[in-house]
């Protein structure tokens, strides 16, 4: 069982997250458990100072950004997405996944349609997180299979636009 | 009154020496010790009043070995034997390295060596000198021991160079309290001195590396946001270009020793460029000509590019447009030239900071920092949160490197990851850890390969191992693995694979360097007495600090492991003392766990009724 991050810095388990709440909470910790404050200290007090620190760092990580803080409050509530192992994808998403790659290769190398490309993605995405947070919203009511659904989906779309990303600094 | 003590005949304790903690800039063309005393930062002079220890180490036939100023007058004479900017080949393999002015070891898959008179050297050894030479200079100063130091390391170097460094402390004698990048030493120079917030932008470029960082600096805590740089671009490419121009313009130079005297013109020609706008250059009879400040900004704009373009690439990968950086530091010696300056300046839209000498302000903050840690200052409120600066992974199927640790991420670092066994009855499994940013392995540094052996028999796929890369703060990498159905573990300390061994530095600390201290039992037994002071001292103050946190019967415990340690300490046996810090440690980790909950707890308190809905 993966540990809870939202535990780690004293925030409920829940979507909803003030990014700069989160990273005055994250200062607050690693300020007390950063191996600086150890560097006299035991080996036992080091190799906790290291191991917590640790924590920290990854914890901020996974509950800052949208896709990782869903993924790991599904992984809470013991509802795996399985993005190695299960490869199966709505046919319907598949498909628009499709169409988007088809006009990223007729559009390589013009700027101006990459870019437009890859705004009409990243709103896609924006609507997709919103819909997201709503299926984790509502406590005990919350839709998991729909929230499992969108997390492995928005994790195509974040592959996809990095690639839109590489595509327009190449045309640039 | 306290009593006078009387010691035993044959027992007078040790005189009573101050200790002193320092920062050392371990640099590519200098280095320097630096020393907070008083809340000032001393950066130390040798006899004749110069901070600046040239990194130059010369090996002579008889066995002796010069560092530094005397070492540099030999460049030009015996230039095979006297190593210059040897930072460069750090935890590097023979195959690293292209061209070398020096006689290369024929590669044997371990760290490059150098042939020199006195036998084969590693940059190891070689930087261990200088480390030793400033050493000495601060005991010799300060008539003090030096317990521990801060050594900087550019922010690019790899987990194979950090380690190389460690490596070189050890073996002179030296207690590394950090290691820390070096833009981030500058802008603890600034920072403390200045009290800003906002986002820095470090440009330092030194004799032979090139590093950009960006830092921010909010509610006391420095976090390096993104890093870049060229771990070989630097002053001595701009000397090299120089000389590029005199030959294309018919400068002759064949030997060496020709060739080393055109770059020590060339540096010259260049510093007096600093300031006036036209020299005149005489190597006759090799070349003779005039050099203006015109022909300099030619020959160097190319090299001035590639850092600029690296100082884009650091602000994108934070997502930082340009107009937010608040600040640009200078630091490195080539950051004197004017041209570098007007470009920095044009690039940032404002005039870089240099008030803090630039050769100075790494060793400055170095000093700063080992205080910090050391307890003594009173900005304890202070913290650098630094970050990884190249992505590590392991190789996967297909010779692809799967990232584990993204470069860039905040250490300390862990990161678990699950294998599996492919086939039927396989009992180990062989790790490869690699770091870059490369997909393809082939294309990645080597660090380190490792195998979890006595995995018990089972079908392809059945076995669950889980490796877990760990970072610690000083950017090295531990690595354990552990069959979760079985419970088999094995553990890695990563040694690079440019790196020495264990083996290999207890033998270099046997034939080890002309000092009081050759003798490897008693540098090891050193070793031990140093740790088991600093666990006592530790201990001691944890009991003092908190005994409210102690479970009955567990102070009587804890006393009797200190007082054996003390026994063990007195005594001479390097095994005895390491066996009796372990037991201390085992007692006190119950209570060393209560102590920083509670720390965490404390600092909690109060928040937690207004900030929880």
């Amino acid at each position: 069982m993966a540990r809870n991050y939202f535990d780690l810095f004293g925030l409920p388990a829940q979507f909803d997250v003030d990014p700069g709440d989160l990273a005055a909470r994250h200062r607050e910790r690693i300020r007390i458990w950063h191996p600086d404050r150890y560097v006299r200290g035991t080996s036992e007090e080091r190799r906790r100072a290291i191991a917590m620190s640790a924590d920290l760092n990854d914890g901020l990580k996974v509950l800052r950004d949208p896709v990782s803080r869903a993924r790991h409050l599904l992984a809470l509530r013991g509802v795996s997405t399985d993005e190695e192992t299960d490869t199966a994808m709505d046919g319907d998403f598949l498909m628009e996944q499709m169409v988007w790659r088809e006009r990223l290769e007729e559009a390589a190398g013009r700027a101006r349609e990459v870019a437009a490309l890859a705004d009409e993605v990243a709103a896609n995405r924006a609507a997709r997180q919103a819909r997201l947070a709503s299926a984790l919203g509502g406590g005990e009511a919350a839709d998991l299979g729909r929230a499992r659904a969108l997390v492995r989906e928005l994790q195509f779309l974040e592959r996809f636009l990095r690639e839109l990303d590489d595509a327009l600094t190449e045309a640039l | 009154m306290a009593l006078l003590q009387i010691s035993e005949p044959g027992q007078t304790p040790a005189p009573h020496t101050r200790r002193f903690v320092a920062g050392i800039d371990l640099g590519t063309t200098n280095s320097l010790i630096a020393t907070v005393r008083d809340g000032e930062v001393l950066v130390l002079p040798d006899a004749a009043g110069e901070v600046l220890l040239p990194s130059v180490v010369r090996f002579h036939a008889d066995g002796r070995v010069t560092v530094g100023r005397m070492a540099q007058d030999a460049e030009v004479t015996d230039p095979l034997n006297t190593i210059a900017s040897v930072k460069r080949l750090m935890g590097r393999g023979r195959e690293d390295v292209e061209e070398s002015p020096y006689q290369l070891a024929p590669g044997t898959g371990g760290m490059v060596r150098i042939e020199t008179i006195a036998g084969d050297k590693t940059p190891v050894e070689v930087s261990a000198h200088i480390l030793g030479a400033l050493k000495a200079r601060l005991e010799e100063t300060l008539g003090g021991a030096l317990s521990g130091a801060v050594i900087t390391v550019p922010a690019y170097f790899d987990e194979a160079q950090r380690q190389a460094t460690k490596d070189a402390a050890r073996l002179a004698g030296i207690e590394v309290l950090r290691l820390l990048n070096e833009p981030t030493a500058a802008a603890v120079a600034y920072g403390l001195d200045r009290n800003p917030e906002g986002l820095y932008c470090v440009y330092d470029l030194g004799g032979g590396t090139f590093d950009v960082s960006l830092l921010r600096l909010s509610q006391g805590v420095f976090e390096v946001l993104a890093t870049g740089g060229d771990a070989a671009l630097g002053g001595d490419d701009m000397d090299a270009a120089v000389v590029a121009l005199w030959t294309a313009r018919g400068a002759q130079a064949g030997t060496p020793e020709e060739q080393r005297r055109l770059v020590r013109l060339a540096r010259s020609a260049r510093e007096r460029l600093t300031t006036a706008t036209e020299t005149e250059v005489d190597a006759a009879p090799l070349y003779s000509g005039r050099l203006t400040r015109a022909d300099l900004d030619a020959a160097i704009d190319p090299l001035i590019e590639r850092t600029l373009v690296a100082c884009r690439r650091v602000l994108k990968d934070a997502g930082v447009p340009i107009a937010d950086i608040g600040a640009v530091v200078l630091v490195g010696g080539a950051t004197r030239t004017p041209r570098v300056r007007e470009r920095v300046g044009t690039l940032f839209r404002k005039a870089p900071l240099h008030d803090i000498d630039p050769d100075r302000v790494v060793a400055v903050g170095a000093a700063r920092q080992a205080d910090l840690l050391a307890g003594n200052d009173g900005a304890a409120d202070m913290l650098l949160l630094d970050v990884i600066p190249l992505s590590l992974g392991i190789e996967i199927m297909g010779g692809l490197s799967e990232k584990i640790i993204p470069r860039n991420s905040p250490i300390p670092a862990s990161r678990a990851q699950e294998f599996t066994t492919y086939k039927d009855g396989q009992q180990a499994l062989a790790i490869h850890v690699v770091q870059g940013e490369r997909d393809l392995v082939a294309d990645c540094r080597s660090l380190a390969r490792f195998e979890l052996r006595g995995i018990p028999p089972m079908v392809a796929g059945a076995a669950r191992i889980r490796v877990t890369f760990q970072v610690d703060a000083d950017g090295l990498l531990n690595v354990s693995a552990r069959e979760t159905t079985s419970g088999v573990e094995s553990a890695v300390a990563v040694r690079p694979s440019f790196g020495l061994s264990d083996a290999e530095i207890e033998r270099m600390l046997k034939e080890s360097i002309a000092s009081a201290e050759s003798d490897a039992a008693l540098r090891s037994l050193r070793e031990q007495q140093v740790e088991a002071d600093r666990m006592m001292e530790a201990v001691d103050a944890a009991l003092a600090a908190d005994p409210d946190l102690l479970a009955d019967g567990e102070r009587e415990v804890i006393a009797a492991h200190l007082a054996a340690l003390k026994t063990a300490r007195d005594g001479g046996d390097g095994q005895r003392i390491r066996e009796a810090i372990a037991a201390l440690d085992r007692a006190s980790a119950d209570f060393a766990a209560r102590r920083m909950d509670a720390g965490l707890a404390r600092a909690m308190k109060g928040r937690s009724i207004t900030e929880f809905p």
